[in-house]
C-alpha cells in the first residue's frame, strides 16, 4: 500500500506542473464537495430512473448537501455511527468516493496525512463501533467455518469458532503506544485449528487480527507480538464522518467481507502446512518452538511407527502370500509326482512331462510376481504385455492392449512403480470387478505418457473405497496405488486419478510429464 | 561361396554347447566355424567371420541387456540369427522376433531340429519358432476369439479396431501374435483358419 502510495505521489510530483487546475480542484476538496460527492453517489434512484436529467440530480444533491451542513454535533455522531458500523444502510457507491477521495489526496505532493480534520469521537460509541466491527469479523468467519468443516475431512483441519467477548487484560498487554499504563478492555474472540489461532481483538477504534500457534493461545498477551499482527484496522474520526481504515485507506462493508475470507484462508494454509508436516516436509518444525515443536516431533515418531508396522504387515502379508502360493501351486503337484513315481509303476513320460512343465510354468509365474527382473531386460512393454497376456489366459477376460507408440525408456524405480500400478489394478480388477473386459492403454502425446486401465466390471462409489476397502476386503485398495503414483512424482510430475460408480466399471488413469530427454543414463 | 551354412554358438552353458556343436557337426551342410560363451567375445567373432546363421542364447554374461544384444547381432550383414533360448512366454517371443531374428527355438527341441530350422532360415523362410510354441486354439485369449470372429467376417483391420475401440497398429499386432500360436504364416491363412473353425458363425460381443 505505501509502495503504491510513494509511487502514486511520484507521479503527482511528476505532473504537478503541467496538471494545475488537476491539484487546485483536489486540494479545494472542501466539505460541500464531497458532501456533493457522496449524496450524488449514493442517491441509488439516479441511475435506476424515474429521475431523469442531471440537472434535478444536482438540485437535489445540493439540497441535500445543504441539509448535510446543518447536521449537528449529535447528529454527525450519528452519520459516525452508521457509516462506521458498516451497516446495511451504506450506500452501494461508498466504496468509490471515500477511498478514491483519500487517494487523490494522498497522491498530491505534501499531502502527509489523510483528508480531513481528526475528531475526537465519544468514547461510549467508538466502543459501539468497534464490537460492531469484531462481529461482522466473526459473522464472517462463523459462515465460513460452518460449510468449510462440512468439507474438510480431516477432524485436525476442522475450525472452531470462539466468540468474541469482553476481556479486560491487566497490564502487560501492550497495545503499541497507546495508553500503557491502563488495563484494556478487549472486546476479542478466535478461529482455531487445531494447529494455529487466528485471534481477533478490538478496542476503542483499533481492530487487530493475530496469527498464533495454538499453543500460545493461553498467553495471549505475550503472544500478539508484532510480527504476528496480520491485519489492523483503524477507525478514522473525522469531522464529517468516519469510516474503518487499512493502512489509512478507508475500506467498506464488502470489503471487510474479503478481509475475513483472506484471514480464514490464511488459517487454513498454515494449518494445512503444519498438518504436512509429519507426512511431507520437515521444513514446518524450523518455525516451531517449544510445546509445539514437542507436538510435532511426537507426530513424526508416531508416523515413523506407524510405517514400520505397515511394512512389517505387508513383509508378513508377503511372505503369507508366497507360502500360499508354493503350497497350493507346487507341493501339491511335486507330491502327486512323487507319489505316482514311488506307487511301483511308471506313468507315461508325457504324463510326468506335463506335470513337470506345470510346476516350472507356476514356480516362474511366482519368481516373476515377486520380482519383475525383466523390467530391466526388456522395458515395461514387453513385460506388461505378458502380465495382460497371463491375466487372460488366466481368467478369460478380453484384455486389450493398445500401445502404438514405444514406451521411452523410464529409469528402473519408475518401470517398477508403473508395473507395480497396472499389476495391482489387474489384480482388483479380476479379483473384485467381474469384468469381462480390460483395456490397458498407453499413449505418447505432447511429452506425457498416459496409462489408462479401464475395465467394464461392477465398478465401486469412491467415498468408500478408501480404507474401508483395504481391510474389508483384503485387497490393498486405491492406497497403495497412490502412493505409488506419489513415487513418481520424484522423477516426474505425475497424475494419478481413479474414476468409477457402482455399475459402470472403473478407469485408472497416470499420466506423467516427460520432461527433457527420455534417455534411462 | 562354400557348400556348406557356417554357424556360430553363442551359449554360456558348457554343456549345451558341447552337445551342440558336436550334434550339429555330425549334420551334412553344416559346419560349426566358431563358439563363444559370452556376447563381447561372440560380437568380435561374429563381425570377423561373417557366419551364416548365429545360433544365440539370450542370457549371456556380458555388457548389454538381451534387447540390445540381439539388435547387435542382427545388425552383422550377411548373419542371420536364431535365438535359442528356455523363455517361452509369448509376449517376450514376440519382441524378440520384432527385433529381426530369424528363428526362435526353445532349448528343449532336439539338435536335429535345430539343423533343420537352419536349413529353413537358409532357404528364406522367417519367423520360424519352435513347434512346442504353436499351442494351437488352447492358448487363444477372449481377446483374440473376438478378433478371429471378425476376421472371418471378412473386417479389414480399421473396422475390427473401430469395433474394439482401439488402433490397427495393435489388431496388426494381434493377428501377428495369433499367427504366432496357430503356426500359421499370413493373414489370409488366419483368415481361412477363422473360417474353418467356426469363428465367422459365432456371435461378435458387446
Amino acid at each position: 500500500m505505501s509502495l503504491l502510495r510513494r509511487a502514486l505521489g511520484l507521479v503527482g510530483k511528476k505532473f504537478s506542473t503541467s496538471l494545475g487546475p488537476f491539484v487546485k480542484v483536489s486540494r479545494a476538496f472542501n466539505k460541500e464537495a464531497r458532501a456533493a460527492a457522496q449524496q450524488a453517489a449514493s442517491a441509488p434512484g439516479a441511475t435506476a430512473g424515474g429521475r431523469p436529467g442531471t440537472g434535478e440530480n444536482l438540485q437535489l444533491s445540493l439540497e441535500e448537501r445543504v441539509q448535510a451542513r446543518k447536521i449537528s454535533d449529535q447528529k454527525r455522531s450519528d452519520q459516525l455511527g452508521q457509516s462506521a458500523f458498516l451497516s446495511a444502510q451504506e450506500p452501494a457507491s461508498s466504496w468509490r468516493s471515500d477511498w478514491l477521495q483519500e487517494l487523490a489526496y494522498q497522491a498530491q505532493h505534501g499531502h502527509e496525512h489523510s483528508l480531513g480534520r481528526p475528531v475526537a469521537a465519544d468514547p461510549l460509541l467508538l466502543r459501539k463501533v468497534t464490537i460492531h466491527l469484531v462481529d461482522t469479523l466473526f459473522e464472517c468467519l462463523d459462515t465460513l467455518a460452518a460449510e468449510f468443516n462440512t468439507l474438510i475431512q480431516h477432524p485436525a483441519l476442522r475450525i472452531t469458532i470462539t466468540k468474541p467477548s469482553e476481556t479486560r487484560e491487566a497490564l502487560g498487554s501492550h497495545r503499541t503506544g497507546e495508553r500503557p499504563e491502563q488495563a484494556l478492555s478487549y472486546y476479542r474472540g478466535r478461529a482455531s485449528s487445531s494447529f494455529w489461532s487466528l485471534s481477533i481483538r478490538g478496542a476503542d477504534g483499533l481492530v487487530e487480527c493475530f496469527s498464533l500457534p495454538v499453543g500460545e493461545v493461553m498467553l495471549l498477551a505475550q503472544s500478539e507480538s508484532a510480527s504476528r499482527l496480520k491485519l489492523r484496522l483503524k477507525l478514522e474520526e473525522k469531522e464529517e464522518k468516519g469510516y474503518w481504515t487499512l493502512d489509512r485507506f478507508p475500506v467498506n462493508s464488502e470489503e471487510v467481507r474479503v478481509l475475513a475470507r483472506g484471514l480464514f484462508k490464511e488459517l487454513v494454509m498454515r494449518s494445512l502446512g503444519d498438518h504436512e508436516v509429519g507426512t511431507d516436509t520437515l521444513s514446518g518444525l524450523l518455525n516451531l518452538e517449544g510445546e509445539r515443536l514437542v507436538q510435532a516431533i511426537n507426530q513424526l515418531l508416531l508416523d515413523k511407527q506407524n510405517l514400520v508396522q505397515k511394512i512389517i504387515n505387508q513383509q508378513e502379508e508377503i511372505q503369507n502370500q508366497i507360502s500360499r502360493d508354493l503350497h497350493d501351486a507346487v507341493i501339491a503337484d511335486v507330491m502327486m509326482l512323487k507319489r505316482s513315481l514311488s506307487d511301483g509303476g511308471r506313468p507315461p513320460e508325457s504324463e510326468i512331462m506335463t506335470v513337470l512343465d506345470r510346476i516350472n510354468a507356476q514356480l516362474r509365474e511366482i519368481c516373476h510376481d515377486l520380482a519383475p527382473r525383466d523390467l530391466t531386460d526388456w522395458g515395461l512393454q514387453t513385460v506388461i504385455e505378458d502380465l495382460l497376456q497371463r491375466v487372460a489366459e488366466r481368467t478369460g477376460i478380453d484384455c486389450a492392449f493398445n500401445c502404438d507408440e514405444e514406451i521411452p525408456d523410464l529409469p528402473n524405480a519408475v518401470q517398477l512403480h508403473i508395473y507395480r500400478i497396472v499389476q495391482e489394478c489387474l489384480n482388483n480388477i479380476e479379483k473384485y470387478s467381474g469384468a469381462s473386459r480390460v483395456a490397458l492403454t498407453f499413449q505418447v502425446k505432447d511429452g506425457t505418457l498416459s496409462l489408462t486401465i479401464q475395465d467394464n466390471g461392477r465398478g465401486f462409489s469412491l467415498s468408500d473405497s478408501g480404507s474401508r476397502r483395504t481391510t474389508r476386503e483384503g485387497g490393498k485398495g486405491l492406497g497403495s496405488l497412490r502412493e505409488r503414483a506419489e513415487l513418481i512424482r520424484c522423477f516426474y510430475p505425475a497424475r494419478f486419478s481413479v474414476q468409477s460408480e457402482p455399475d459402470r466399471g472403473s478407469r485408472v488413469t497416470l499420466e506423467m510429464k516427460l520432461t527433457g530427454s527420455f534417455a534411462k543414463d | 561361396m562354400p557348400n556348406y551354412i557356417s554357424v556360430l554358438i553363442v551359449e554360456d552353458h558348457q554343456v549345451t554347447l558341447d552337445g551342440l556343436q558336436l550334434g550339429l557337426s555330425r549334420e551334412p551342410g553344416i559346419s560349426v566355424v566358431a563358439t563363444a560363451s559370452n556376447s563381447d567375445q561372440a560380437l568380435e567373432l561374429a563381425r570377423e567371420l561373417r557366419p551364416d546363421i548365429i545360433l544365440l542364447d539370450l542370457h549371456l554374461p556380458g555388457s548389454s541387456g538381451p534387447k540390445s544384444m540381439i539388435k547387435a547381432f542382427c545388425a552383422i550383414p550377411g548373419s542371420q540369427v536364431i535365438v535359442f533360448s528356455g523363455e517361452s512366454r509369448m509376449a517376450f517371443i514376440q519382441t524378440v522376433l520384432g527385433l529381426g531374428v530369424a528363428g526362435y527355438l526353445l532349448k528343449s527341441e532336439s539338435v536335429g531340429r535345430v539343423a533343420d530350422t537352419i536349413r529353413e532360415v537358409m532357404a528364406g523362410k522367417k519367423s520360424l519358432i519352435s513347434k512346442e510354441l504353436v499351442a494351437g486354439e488352447t492358448k487363444v485369449t477372449k481377446s483374440e476369439q473376438e478378433v478371429l470372429k471378425m476376421l472371418a467376417r471378412g473386417m479389414k483391420y480399421q473396422d475390427i479396431a473401430d469395433v474394439r475401440q482401439t488402433s490397427p497398429a495393435t489388431v496388426r499386432k494381434q493377428c501377428e501374435l495369433l499367427l504366432l500360436k496357430l503356426g500359421l504364416n499370413s493373414r489370409e491363412e488366419l483368415i481361412a483358419w477363422a473360417v474353418e473353425n467356426g469363428y465367422g458363425g459365432l456371435e461378435i460381443e458387446r
